[in-house]
């Protein structure tokens, strides 16, 4: 029963840390709570053992050492192509029976999706990776309703944790040529001739400048640079079809060139400013809603400076005074996803229903694999409204009875 | 204590926390029935005797006998036909081919460009009802300003000044939200989750205070989910809540397959409810206060797919019921032949739609609609005075 007695011992754990001369350097109880509920989701008790007492620089390198690029519930086998293609094609349609068995295995896949990504975030022993994969995936947005497959948008998510936590140009050059990607903001119509915008625009907008630091001749030439790409849906793979690339010189950003994909990105990242949107933006994931500019400035230098290296940003971040500032201790507002899954976490649920949690972070605004828009879910107080407050509310209560029950049981009376 | 925190904090909004003695004017209600996932306007409003029709659709054409004639070219799905009443009395219009400049086909930008009343390439944050009263002097006494049942997406509604309600059982509701302290004055992000915490209170209070009027209607809804936000919204109305706005969702027009069944389900769904929304409303003399509108984030495509249904389209009908709406077809149903990549080309825009409607229905001034419209300033005539 050695779970059930883990809110007993941590009540005790405590008051010791509460008691204990540990002087400035080390985490208090309330820092290391903190420091969970910001690197992973709520506070579970051996978590917050593990930072009290620790300095900050202590605890901030022992989180990175642990960043996994796997997640840590095996993703489900069918991640591997070959992928399932509805059956039938034109001249030959599929019966009726074949159809709907089809859409019942993928409609089953993309439920298994969202259950493998709640269990993985429950179970992490170190949930950095999992938290930096669903900031990835609201980062670089896709959809299973746009894109129809779970096959696709788990080998997307695998990507994020593969490839996010290391530099930033090899990353966004694989997500550049990433099927889900390429579906998702139509690059494989992208052709020569006949170019589409989307991927180039997004990319520009949303992932690495911001808005106003292009003009929409950037994005013409951009999109010209990313045409040749296509998929093939089967095999889960990009090809490059060079019948469909332009290969004429291109102008981004005052740069001339004969540029592809690859080189787009490298144009990008050496606009500082691309450091700087992405320093802004974890900061508001991380620290607080007002990014302070000074420090963004200053960290997001040393970002670029790294070559981009995510954990000398996540280590800057963490390690500001302002992460640490008890004014900022409630100054974010959770997501559906950090306030239930954290929920289950702190508590040590071990019943807990990931379809029914997949159903409530849906109904609080969090359709798992599906932001309404390329932009990604709502951020801070836009969680929050009078339709959603009710529905937090009564979904915590749901787990704090299921919490409850966990102590009604016969063998509560035993040890 | 907690009146003096509600007076201190909230003395400021522009509602008091409690109704006044004093009867307010009645307030026009105008309730949105979103058909979430593309309506096939085609289907729905069918230009029977156009031979284009037939040939675009091989095994999805309404025959001609079947549909409820409205015109010598138009008829209506024959799943509608419980609306037939309401169009013979004059109360139902149908805006033919609407739509917006440079359609988008995907669901998520679409609806969002329709509920934000946004360009088509421009993405905002605000829904365009949360900014048409944000730029208003606004109604006292509202119970809330918007009120979602079923799913609880604010769609148009959203907006950060915005105090929208979502419930599917108003008793539970009372109980939920009339659980909630009222946490006093609370500093950073804690003092608008404090702020909304105190809404869904109040609204539990003057909830709770009509309760006692709530009556069940006289004539039956459907057993749907639609058929009973219908019949929820009806009690709601009936009770004497103030709320300018509802919001409803009807989901599954996104038919990609075997539509027929499907839309024979959903049409009559929509028919059923609204029929029975109109009965109950007309007998109970609040039909002239309400305004129906459905709206669908885009039509489907003319030519039928492999499958017996239809993709992603452009411009589809949007429907009008109540008491003062001017009864008819409005615009000109889009031409079968003369498309865009396989799509019909817009007649009306639909902020030109939603722009009539709230300056007839609020007699709002023309300053105030441009917050919430500033692309489209033409006007239709959709409501009789």
């Amino acid at each position: 029963m050695e779970d059930k007695g883990v809110p007993m011992v941590r009540c005790l754990a405590c008051l010791l840390i509460l008691c204990a001369p540990l002087g400035g350097f080390a985490l208090d109880f309330t820092e290391a709570v903190h420091f969970s509920e910001r690197t992973g989701f709520g506070a579970p008790a051996e978590e917050v053992f593990r930072w009290a007492g620790l300095s900050r620089a202590q605890a901030v390198d022992l989180v990175l050492q642990h960043l996994s690029a796997d997640p840590t519930v095996p993703a489900p086998d069918w991640v591997k192509p070959p992928f399932e293609r509805p059956p039938g094609d034109r001249e030959h349609p599929a019966d009726q029976a074949a159809r709907q068995a089809y859409n019942d295995r993928k409609e089953a896949k993309k439920a298994e999706l969202r259950t493998w990504f709640i269990e993985d975030a429950v179970k992490a022993p170190w949930p950095l990776g999992a938290k930096l994969a669903l900031f990835w995936h609201n980062h670089f947005t896709s959809s299973l309703e746009k894109l129809d497959s779970g096959e696709l948008l788990l080998q997307q998510d695998l990507l994020f944790r593969r490839l996010g936590t290391g530099p930033l140009g090899d990353f966004i050059k694989a997500v550049s040529k990433d099927p889900a990607m390429l579906i998702y903001l139509d690059g494989e119509t992208n052709a020569k001739g006949k170019p589409n915008e989307n991927y180039a625009r997004e990319l520009m907008e949303l992932f690495t400048l911001g808005e106003g630091n292009y003009t929409e001749q950037d994005v013409k030439e951009a999109a010209r640079a990313f045409t040749g790409w296509t998929v093939d849906r089967a095999k889960g793979t990009a090809s490059f079809n060079p019948k469909r690339y332009d290969d004429g010189v291109k102008t981004l950003l005052g740069q001339k060139g004969n540029f592809g994909a690859d080189d787009v990105v490298d144009v990008l990242l050496r606009q500082p400013r691309t450091a700087v949107f992405l320093t802004e933006k974890f900061w508001r994931f991380f620290v607080s809603p007002d990014p302070d500019e000074t420090q963004v400035t200053r960290l997001a230098a040393a970002y670029r400076a790294s070559g981009y290296q995510l954990k000398v940003l996540l280590r800057g971040l963490l390690l500001q005074d302002a992460f640490w500032s008890s004014a900022n201790n409630d100054s974010l507002v959770k997501s559906p996803f950090e306030l239930l899954i954290g929920q289950v976490r702190t508590w040590g649920l071990k019943d807990y229903d990931p379809k029914r949690l997949t159903w409530q972070l849906a109904r609080l605004g969090q359709d798992l694999f599906n932001p309404l828009s390329v932009k990604g879910w709502p951020e801070g107080l836009d969680w929050v409204d009078a339709a959603t407050l009710l529905e937090r509310r009564r979904d915590l209560s749901d787990l704090t009875n299921q919490f409850r029950k966990s102590w009604l049981t016969p063998e509560s009376n035993l040890e | 204590m907690r009146i003096f925190h509600s007076l201190v904090l909230f003395g400021a909004l522009a509602f008091p926390a409690f109704p006044q003695a004093a009867v307010q004017p009645p307030l026009p209600t105008l309730v949105l029935i979103e058909l979430a996932g593309g309506l096939d306007g085609l289907s729905a409003v069918v230009p029977y005797a156009d031979p284009a029709y037939a040939a675009a659709r091989p095994t999805l054409a309404v025959p001609a006998d079947q549909v409820v004639k409205l015109d010598a070219g138009l008829g209506l799905h024959p799943a509608l036909a419980p609306l037939a009443d309401s169009w013979k009395a004059g109360d139902m219009a149908i805006v033919l081919g609407v739509g917006y400049p440079d359609p988008n086909l995907s669901h998520f930008r679409s609806i969002a460009i329709w509920e934000t009343a946004s360009a088509s390439n421009q993405v905002l944050e605000t829904g365009w009802l949360a900014r048409l009263f944000a730029a208003g002097p606004g109604w006292p006494d509202l119970v809330a300003d918007g009120i979602v049942l079923g799913e609880t997406h604010p769609g148009p509604l959203k907006g950060p000044q915005m105090k929208n309600l979502s419930f599917d059982n108003l008793d539970a509701f009372i109980r939920d939200a009339g659980s909630i302290e009222d946490p006093g004055p609370q500093p950073g992000a804690a003092g608008s989750i404090a702020k909304v915490q105190h809404d869904v209170a109040e609204a539990a209070v003057a909830l709770a205070k009509i309760r006692p009027q709530v009556r069940e209607p006289s004539s039956p809804f459907p057993e749907t989910p639609l058929g009973r936000s219908m019949k929820l919204t009806f009690q709601l109305l009936d009770a004497g809540v103030r709320v300018p706005v509802v919001k409803l969702t009807l989901r599954g027009f996104d038919t990609h397959s075997n539509q027929k069944a499907d839309l024979d389900r959903l049409l009559k769904d929509l028919a059923t409810s609204v029929a029975a929304f109109r009965t109950n409303l007309k007998a109970d003399g609040l039909w002239d206060r309400v305004v129906v509108a459905t709206y669908s984030e885009f039509g489907r495509r003319v030519g039928e797919n492999g499958s017996r249904g239809t993709d992603h389209g452009t411009a589809a009908p949007l429907f009008l019921w109540g008491g003062r709406v001017h009864g008819g077809l409005v615009g000109h149903q889009p031409s079968l032949t003369d498309l865009d990549q396989g799509n019909l080309k817009m007649g009306i825009d639909f902020r030109t739609v939603f722009r009539s409607l709230a300056g007839q229905l609020w007699a709002l001034p023309d300053a105030q609609l441009d917050a919430a419209f500033p692309l489209t300033k033409d006007s239709l005539a959709l409501l009789n005075p």
